[in-house]
């Protein structure tokens, strides 16, 4: 009997011991287009980050926040917070998008989808690895799905990635649709391939190419600038947005899906996300000229005599003090000055003041973010709908004018009539720039009209870094952070006293790159420096 | 034909005795007091049957004269063996087992006479437990045995578990957990009552440990519970209860609101920034007169004395063919930290009986409990964390200046502003184990069982946040809104054993041979069902109630299987020579077919000296010297599916603004992995002295290779959670001993047990494959040939002083201190690619390669948290009616890292600061060589420096109980057998030297400061027993 039961233990075993994992998948049973479109979202989802790309601009000349200091200050190393993750975030995009590209040959489905899902996953590796290009320079390829036996891999040629980028585009915008349903809105489209490329092409200084396919986006007749500025960044500006050409979806109370966009409450509520003068000091007065242009009798920097009034219009008129007034409407939708309206009561919706001076106040310069800071969610922490643009045709306008005048072949008119749609957002209306500037520019006069037109235009896009480290700017850009000093600003007695808030410099001999992590060369031994 | 056999076998018996001539012996036992002793078997020594004595101690047995020898033996008492002479009458005195060699102990799937152990097993006696405030059996184990460390996780009331490490630390990321078996089943320790348990043992070397093959290479504790002592079918009552009140053991001491800002100016300075504060400002907090400007301190705020009770109540009776135990517990204890508490009901039952002349035996048990456990609306150590963040300069609660709601919390003031309204996190726990069992003796020697068992955990867990609003969020002043918030977690996990033995015992003449055969399977099958919701319309934990478009729900499934085929043959020579052969087969379901079963053998062997002819001179000795070797198999990792890759379905995307489902890949798997292999050597002795003084000494050497470890992949591989693979080894030496020496037990003397135990271990990783180290979280790095998990970092040469730097003009002394530009001087390694601008107060670190820059590549190992050392005593004093018992234990040579809030200055930008820190700190005037001076900047905040290495030895006196007998002449006349009350004090006296306010005892691996304090207990008991 005891054999017996001992016996039948023993046929049972292979039976009992056979567990298959329950609550995830495995790309081996991808069967349908559902498996494969669920796969295409999930790339999307890891491209998704909370940091990406707005930190970016508090590591230059924009801004300032103590978790970056590393970066800040150039003190970085390999294996500081922020370059490991750059790296691991768009492997992951690529690991995805390979899953897609590989096993989507293996499940039918009509060509239209096959179509789409294959272009949207070039389009997202694409990214992951012009980005991996653009900061590290020479990195693994890896253009299929690969296992721990093939975790050792050189380095490819930054030009042979770039090359492969290239490629991916040109057929991701063949693949991909001009526009999609509302319920798809948010997915790779033609026009982003096509501004994208665009992009890589014009950061590899690639001129007359660049300038090619930015008029191939113009052309597609799809984009054109959204009237106000403000909303361009907001959740209320999505639906009829036709200047967003390609952002991240975000989406208000959508925390437990890790969907919310936390980072953008934070510039709401955290004061220590500072901005720095040389940004502030970037925007003109309206009438096109810098605040430090003696002939700009509109700059007014005096202090008013009477107390403060109530802060309702604060926010359109420009603070509290002259300074304030008179200057590009793009200053006021993209940070808070001294004595503006920084958030509303949560409970009675009273608008509340910046005071700098404030106690518990760790923001040193008396500047603060508003761009992208979304004040109709009641106060919330956490649960920002606040989708980041990673690229817009403003954008794109600017890069065609940038890659003209770059290349050395371009109508000043032309050039001109690219900028001036930016400036003459209905929300923004600076001056054409043949009107402050005047005609017959030299080449190098025109990149600096372009160059600061992107400053003001893109600040706290994430976009600073590449043009500081593409247009090699560091000895400009690492200068010390500058500010009024807050105890300056009480209520009773303004002083606008101009400070140093911390001091950096820039050392060129370490160069613009950042290091190739440290646990990639620990791990990967397919890397050999 | 078996009873052919029989009817042969008897008269075989008959024939062998025909010849000789049978005729009885008689005499009495008594012990050495004179008082006769009942129940000793006395026993021919060549096989005849044995005789009882009776209650007078008389006895008589039938001899032949074949019959040289009698072996008197019982319970409790030295056997002894007595020549027989031309006498009909043998008289003898026993004496008292005081050392308890004739216990009988479990073994794995069995018991084993004490004396005749091969392998290191410690036995741990837990008699005091009834006099002793303890919510853990973790805190009963601590310092009693060696080779075992035990550190308790924290004093919170339900995470007042220890953790437990045998023989040190053999794998890299997986469980270091011993397997726990109660009452023959796998089970956690702290699913039974710590008054309910009879007897623990702790089994250390592989070859004790090997018959639990693939869960033991952490090594095994077998608990039996109480089943009852026979007590002729009589009914018996227990009752104990404690009273108790705790206090934190250690807390911080916070400087007050004014000097915190007047010190984050001077912090500020420090490092070319600007002050944080007006002198108007810290005016106005110091004068202490408006409520505006407090000063709180956010430990007073949030500790609190704390009270606990404990009833225990057991009912048994036993008499030779059934027997029962049941018990039933409360304890209800509040914690230290406001919000805590736990309460918990438990109970334990056990019935047996015999049936068919003792033939068949079927026993049936279930035991259980329901617990409840609250927290503060945040886990606790994030609430310990969060308090350091906390500043003197916040208020708790003040009125809203635009809407004069007279509530409004400051944010540091948010755990109690969720306390007061109703939020917390509670979790109810149910656990329900059942087991059945039938053995049947079919023939003489021989046993087969059958057991099953199913182990029936669940939780609910609920954590709830009413909605209320703060006035500032931690950088800044304003109203914020808290939104409400409920999540409630169902799970359930069902652990099924199933096992079945074959057991026969032979004995021919001086051979005594046992043979164990055995099949056992396991299975674990878990699930959890989250759910979420916000914005409730009505304060109260029900999801009805929250906002119905921002709902979030999630499962958590997976099942693990165990199948096993293991034997044991134990053979003995004339009790003199002692061999265990064990060998088990195990299959695992956590990897892939053609990798799941391991082989996992083990030999063991004794050679008991003292019953040797030549040391029948030394009757005083007794002394056996043990061998053992093994293997052990871990597949207890953090996975269920390691052979799989990983593709999750969580992904979610939103597109025009609907959230739509998304998965990818986020662990890429090694096929190949399997177990990971423990050997283990052992060498032991154990002397007994005049049966008063004990010793056990192990040698061991204990190797572990494959080690299953989750070793980072390229992430350029793009998954982002690394997978287990089989790699490198590592080796745990060490050297053990116990001690102890006990009084024969008198009535009118003094009593006493005197037991200490030192364990020395020492660690070294042998190999990792290909690589040179691996990293773990917490700036911990494991290198080949160093101990395992090192901290990592720079050195901290000394203090930067004044003349290490140059300044304008020719260094001018005239320049005051804040005006100068600081330059370190030539020939001093230059920091400043780690910290912005090194002044004098910084560290100065350690140029290890000596190229005048510290870079990242002059860090190396800068401390080891395992201790070295660590050692246990415990003394137990009787005198008449009173009774004293001491336990202590401490470690030696364990480093903490310890940074953060409250050890670092202003960390983060976010914390402030201790007095200690104040009083130690570097400035022109005291300018010390140990301590920096205060700051506030990220860059140093991020230094990893032997600066915050701290040495974490200490010694703790653990328990110290002192009872009192009431005369049983008084107590009878209530119908009471026994009546005893207590006094008992634990974790009484701590030290250390240690940052101050943080007690040394943690989890080896905890680096934070974020950690809830140990308690100390003052306790107030009554044991009665009817």
């Amino acid at each position: 009997m005891c054999v017996g039961l001992l016996s039948c233990f023993t046929a049972c075993d292979n039976e009992f011991l056979d567990r298959q994992p329950i609550d995830f998948l495995s790309p081996e049973n991808f069967s349908n287009e559902r498996d494969i479109r669920e796969a295409v979202n999930g790339i999307y989802r890891a491209h998704n980050d909370l940091y990406e790309p707005i930190y970016l601009d508090f590591i230059i000349d924009n801004g300032y926040y103590v978790e970056y200091q590393l970066l800040w200050s150039r003190t970085f190393n390999n294996e500081t917070n922020q370059i490991v993750s750059k790296w691991a975030r768009n492997y992951q995009i690529i690991l995805r998008a390979n899953t897609v590209l590989h096993y989507i040959d293996d499940v039918d489905m009509p060509e239209s989808a096959y179509n789409q899902h294959k272009g949207e996953a070039l389009f997202l590796r694409s990214l992951a690895y012009f980005d991996l290009a653009f900061f590290y320079g020479d990195v693994p390829l890896r253009l299929k799905p690969e296992s721990l036996d093939e975790a050792n891999k050189p380095l490819t040629p930054e030009a042979e990635v770039v090359n492969q980028v290239l490629d991916d585009l040109e057929t991701a915008a063949e693949l991909l649709p001009e526009s999609y349903t509302d319920g798809d809105r948010g997915r790779a489209t033609k026009g982003a391939a096509l501004a994208l490329k665009a992009r890589v092409l014009l950061f590899n200084h690639r001129y007359a190419e660049a300038a090619e396919y930015c008029q191939k986006v113009r052309e597609l007749g799809v984009y054109e600038i959204y009237d106000e500025y403000d909303k361009l960044f907001l959740p209320e500006g999505e639906a009829n947005n036709k200047e967003v050409i390609f952002d991240m979806q975000f989406e208000k109370n959508a925390q437990p899906y890790g969907l919310s966009n936390q980072w953008y409450t934070r510039l709401r509520s955290w004061s220590g996300l500072m901005v720095g003068y040389d940004l502030y000091e970037q925007y003109y007065s309206t009438n096109g000229l810098s605040i430090n242009d003696p002939n700009n009798t509109l700059y007014d920097p005096s202090v008013r005599s009477t107390g403060l009034k109530t802060p309702s219009d604060y926010v359109k008129e420009g603070g509290y003090d002259n300074r304030f007034t008179n200057r590009d409407p793009r200053l006021h939708y993209t940070l808070i000055v001294p004595y503006s309206i920084r958030d509303y009561h949560v409970e009675t919706g009273a608008p509340l003041v910046y005071y700098p001076s404030q106690s518990q106040n760790a923001n040193f310069t008396s500047f603060r973010v508003r761009k992208y800071v979304d004040y109709s969610d009641n106060g919330l922490n956490n649960v920002s709908g606040v989708n980041p643009v990673i690229i817009r045709y403003a954008d794109v306008l600017l890069m065609e004018a940038e890659a003209l005048v770059e290349s050395g072949a371009y109508d000043e008119e032309h050039v001109y009539s690219l900028i001036n749609q930016v400036r003459e957002r209905p929300g923004v209306m600076m001056p054409r720039v043949e009107i402050v500037e005047g005609r017959n520019l030299t080449q190098q006069e025109l990149i600096d009209v372009i160059r600061h037109e992107r400053r003001v235009e893109f600040a706290f896009e994430g976009l600073r870094i590449y043009d500081v480290m593409r247009w090699e700017i560091g000895e400009e850009a690492y200068r010390d952070l500058r500010g009024y000093r807050p105890g300056k600003l009480t209520p009773n007695n303004i002083e606008y006293e101009l400070y140093t808030v911390q001091r950096r410099s820039f050392d060129p001999s370490k160069g613009y790159r950042w290091p190739i992590p440290k646990v990639e060369l620990d791990a990967n031994k397919g890397i050999t420096q | 034909m078996r009873r052919s056999i029989l009817v042969v076998l008897f008269l075989s018996v008959c024939f062998n005795y025909a010849w000789s001539q049978v005729k009885r012996i008689s005499g009495t036992v008594v012990d050495e007091e004179g008082a006769p002793i009942a129940e000793v078997t006395v026993r021919p020594d060549d096989g005849l049957a044995p005789a009882l004595t009776n209650a007078k101690g008389v006895f008589s047995v039938s001899i032949t004269d074949k019959t040289t020898r009698l072996v008197f033996s019982s319970v409790s008492y030295v056997t002894q063996t007595v020549p027989i002479k031309d006498s009909m009458t043998v008289n003898i005195v026993l004496k008292q087992d005081v050392i308890g060699l004739e216990e009988v102990v479990a073994i794995g799937y069995g018991t084993q006479k004490k004396a005749n152990l091969t392998g290191a097993v410690s036995t741990v006696t837990v008699d005091e437990a009834e006099g002793r405030a303890v919510t853990s059996i973790e805190q009963l184990l601590q310092g009693k045995a060696s080779g075992v460390g035990i550190v308790q996780n924290s004093g919170r009331p339900g995470d007042d578990m220890g953790e437990i490490r045998i023989r040190g630390i053999s794998s890299i990321d997986n469980n270091n957990e011993p397997l726990v078996i109660i009452d023959g089943v796998q089970a956690d320790l702290n699913d039974v009552n710590p008054q309910d348990v009879e007897s623990v043992s702790i089994l250390k070397d592989a070859a004790s440990a090997a018959i639990y093959g693939s869960r033991a290479s952490a090594g095994v504790i077998l608990i039996e519970t109480k089943k009852g002592k026979d007590s002729g079918g009589k009914l018996k009552l227990d009752y104990n209860g404690t009273f108790s009140l705790s206090n934190p053991t250690r807390l911080p001491e916070v400087v007050n609101s004014w000097e915190h800002m007047e010190y984050l100016n001077e912090a500020r300075k420090n490092v070319g920034q600007a002050d944080a504060y007006t002198p108007t400002q810290i005016e106005n907090y110091r004068r202490q007169d408006n409520p505006q400007y407090p000063n709180t301190d956010w430990y007073d705020v949030h500790f609190q004395q704390s009270a606990m009770q404990n009833h225990y109540v057991g009912l048994r009776a036993r008499d030779k063919n059934y027997g029962f135990s049941s018990s039933v517990s409360y304890k209800d204890q509040k914690g230290v930290l406001i919000g805590t508490a736990a309460n918990r009901i438990s109970y334990n039952s056990n019935l047996w009986g015999n049936f068919f002349k003792n033939k068949v035996t079927l026993s049936v048990a279930a035991n259980g409990y329901r617990e409840r456990v609250d927290e503060l609306m945040e886990n606790t150590n994030t609430v310990m964390n969060q308090m350091r963040t906390m500043w003197p300069t916040s208020y708790i609660r003040s009125i809203d200046p635009e809407t004069g709601n007279p509530n409004l919390y400051s944010y540091a003031g948010r755990y109690i502003a969720g306390e007061e309204l109703g939020g917390g996190i509670n979790a109810n726990n149910t656990q329900l184990n059942t087991r059945a069992s039938v053995e049947i003796k079919p023939v003489k020697g021989l046993k087969a069982k059958v057991l099953v068992a199913n182990n029936k955990y669940s939780q609910a867990y609920t954590i709830f946040r009413p909605e209320f609003y703060t006035a500032s969020d931690f950088m800044e002043t304003g109203t914020q809104k808290r939104e409400s918030f409920l999540e409630k977690r169902f799970g359930r996990r069902d652990q099924n054993t199933y096992l079945f033995t074959l057991d026969y015992a032979l004995s021919k003449g001086k051979h005594d041979m046992n043979f164990l055969l055995a099949h056992e399977k396991l299975e674990t099958i878990y699930n959890r069902d989250d759910g979420q919701v916000r914005e409730m319309s009505s304060n109260a934990p029900i999801f009805n109630f929250g906002d119905p478009t921002r709902l979030y729900l999630n499962s958590i499934a997976h099942e693990y299987a165990t199948a096993s085929y293991f034997g044991r043959i134990n053979y003995a020579y004339a009790n003199k020579y002692l061999l265990e052969v064990n060998f088990r087969r195990d299959g695992s379901s956590r990897f892939a077919r053609g990798n799941q079963w391991g082989n996992f053998p083990s030999v063991s062997a004794a050679w008991r000296v003292s019953e040797e002819e030549f040391m029948q001179p030394y009757d005083f000795i007794d002394i056996k010297i043990r061998g053992s070797w093994g293997r052990l198999g871990n597949q207890n990792i953090w996975t269920q599916y390691a052979f799989a890759d990983v593709m999750s379905g969580q992904e979610y995307y939103a597109f025009g603004n609907a959230i739509v489902p998304g998965r990818g890949t986020n662990l890429l798997a090694d096929p190949r992995v399997r177990w990971e292999t423990t050997e283990q050597t052992n060498l032991g002795v154990d002397l007994v002295l005049w049966n008063r003084f004990s010793m056990e000494a192990e040698l061991f050497h204990k190797k572990t290779y494959d080690i299953l470890a989750r070793v980072t992949v390229p992430p350029s591989l793009g998954a982002s959670q690394n997978p287990y693979q089989n790699i490198g080894a590592m080796t745990n030496r060490g050297v053990e001993l116990n001690l102890s020496y006990k009084s024969p037990r008198h009535t009118d003397k003094l009593n006493y047990a005197l037991a200490a135990n030192f364990t020395y271990i020492k660690n070294k990783l042998s190999t990792l494959g290909e690589l040179p180290f691996v990293d773990h979280t917490g700036n911990m790095r494991s290198v080949v040939g160093h101990p395992f998990s090192s901290f990592y970092g720079y050195q901290m040469d000394r203090i930067y002083q004044v003349q290490d730097f140059i300044w304008q003009h020719d260094s001018d002394p005239a320049i005051p201190h804040d005006d100068r530009n600081y330059v370190v001087k030539n020939g001093l390694p230059n920091q400043s690619n780690l910290m912005d601008t090194p002044a004098p107060g910084d560290v100065k670190l350690v140029d290890r390669n000596g190229d005048g820059q510290i870079t990242p590549d002059d860090r190396t190992l800068i401390g080891n948290p395992l201790p070295k050392f660590q050692y246990g005593f415990s003394a137990d004093l009787s005198y008449k009616q009173f009774n004293l018992n001491i336990i202590g234990h401490g470690v030696q040579g364990s480093d903490a890292y310890m940074n953060g809030h409250l050890i670092g200055p202003f960390f983060n930008t976010q914390g402030t600061i201790t007095r200690t820190m104040v009083n130690n700190r570097w400035t022109y005037d005291n300018p010390s060589d140990k301590y920096t001076r205060l700051y506030v900047d990220k860059t140093r905040d991020a230094l990893v420096t032997s600066y915050n290495i701290y040495d974490a030895s200490f010694f703790r006196l653990k328990s110290v109980q002192l009872g009192y007998e009431l005369p049983k002449k008084f107590v009878q006349r209530y119908g009471v057998d026994r009546c005893r009350v207590f006094f008992n004090a634990e974790n009484l006296l701590l030290l250390t030297s240690f940052v101050e306010g943080f007690d040394p005892e943690r989890s080896y691996t905890h680096v934070t400061a974020s950690f809830h304090p140990q308690i100390a207990s003052y306790t107030l008991g009554l044991n009665l027993n009817f």
